[in-house]
């Protein structure tokens, strides 16, 4: 797998805009900032979060719901990587185990957000099914054995 | 006998200049943590008693670098562990500046010559040191809680790495817990070189 076909942008799994938007809100910025330019996203998310931490204004409740998108992100990589069940053992065992975790941190920051914690949208896991697929199926294709599966359109995308 | 347990913990506190940052463990009993102390706001204390456990780290795989015993793999990491040890203590050093107590001297010579002594010894002080951090980061001043995040997510790198060269889980639970620093020191105390107090 070369680095092209595993690197993710947060534009791809965060269709919602969920994510974006309550970095911008801890960032300090606005949720246009981050999400009206197309192409630009990512790198106004990292100039963001190079902001030195006295440049957040969030309050905790904020923070934590940006804690809490992250954990959505961490936790449905790993349960959407064990559901297309292509992993190898030891990487499989890595994302079972690295993602109870994360789905553990999850339900603690949506414990102490109570009803005011953001629902996990559905929006970020097919987004993460299509590129660990296509990453495969790269893969696949430089095998030349499973090219015509991989020419199939993902059924859940 | 606990009469004995503490004269000898307190002896050795004093022995190893911790008895300032005894003292501050005293009464602050942080709340959901049944029986748990933690140092007063006192950064310097803190501070002081975080370069304790980074100095028996730096020790640990200083020794290692000398030992003919270990393992290609376990050497590896204990060169990069115990340069990030270093920095963390010379770190420390400098943000106390005057008021910094030199920590006590260790010994793990004999650690070092038995690699699954070694394993274990390494195992058990990335973990206290995990759980020295986490222990007093409700303690410490906002602008050093940031620094301390900074370096204890290196000690649970450290953790992982030994762990796994130790054939244990490299991350056994969602969340590490918080230790006292008396505990801490408790743990490091056969380590303090000269007797075990």
């Amino acid at each position: 797998m070369s680095a092209a076909n595993t690197h993710v942008t947060f534009a791809e799994v965060d269709r919602s805009g969920d994510f974006r938007e309550s970095l911008a809100r801890v960032g300090g910025m606005t949720r246009a900032e981050l999400l009206g330019a197309a192409g630009v996203t990512s790198a106004a998310m990292l100039a963001a979060l190079a902001e030195p931490a006295e440049a957040w204004t969030g309050n905790d409740a904020e923070i934590l719901q940006f804690d809490l998108q992250l954990e959505y992100l961490q936790s449905g990589m790993y349960q959407e990587a064990l559901k297309i069940g292509k992993l190898s053992e030891q990487s499989r065992e890595w994302a079972r185990v690295i993602g109870a975790h994360e789905l553990a941190h999850m339900k603690v920051i949506r414990s102490l957000l109570g009803s005011a914690a953001a629902k996990r949208t559905r929006s970020l896991r097919p987004r993460w099914h299509s590129r660990i697929s296509r990453a495969r199926c790269s893969a696949g294709r430089r095998r030349a054995s499973t090219a015509a599966s991989c020419a199939r359109p993902c059924s859940r995308c | 006998m606990p009469s004995c347990e503490v004269t000898s913990r307190r002896e050795f506190l004093e022995r190893i200049g911790l008895a300032g940052a005894a003292a501050a463990v005293g009464g602050v009993v942080v709340a959901g943590v049944p029986g748990w102390s933690a140092p007063t706001g006192d950064d310097t204390a803190i501070l002081n008693f975080l370069a304790v456990v980074e100095a028996a780290q730096a020790e640990l795989y200083m020794q290692a670098d000398m030992s003919a015993a270990l393992s290609d793999d376990v050497r590896r990491y204990s060169a990069v562990a115990g340069e990030h040890e270093q920095k963390h203590l010379d770190w420390i050093r400098e943000t106390v500046g005057g008021r910094f107590q030199e920590p006590p001297t260790f010994d793990f010579a004999e650690v070092a010559s038995d690699e699954a002594r070694f394993l274990d010894v390494a195992v058990e002080l990335e973990d206290q040191a995990i759980a020295a951090y986490n222990g007093v980061a409700g303690n410490l001043s906002s602008a050093l809680v940031v620094r301390a995040a900074e370096v204890v997510s290196v000690e649970g790198r450290h953790a992982a790495w030994i762990r796994d060269l130790a054939g244990v889980a490299p991350a056994p639970s969602a969340a590490d817990p918080a230790t006292a620093a008396s505990q801490v020191t408790a743990a490091l105390r056969p380590y303090a070189a000269g007797g075990t107090g």
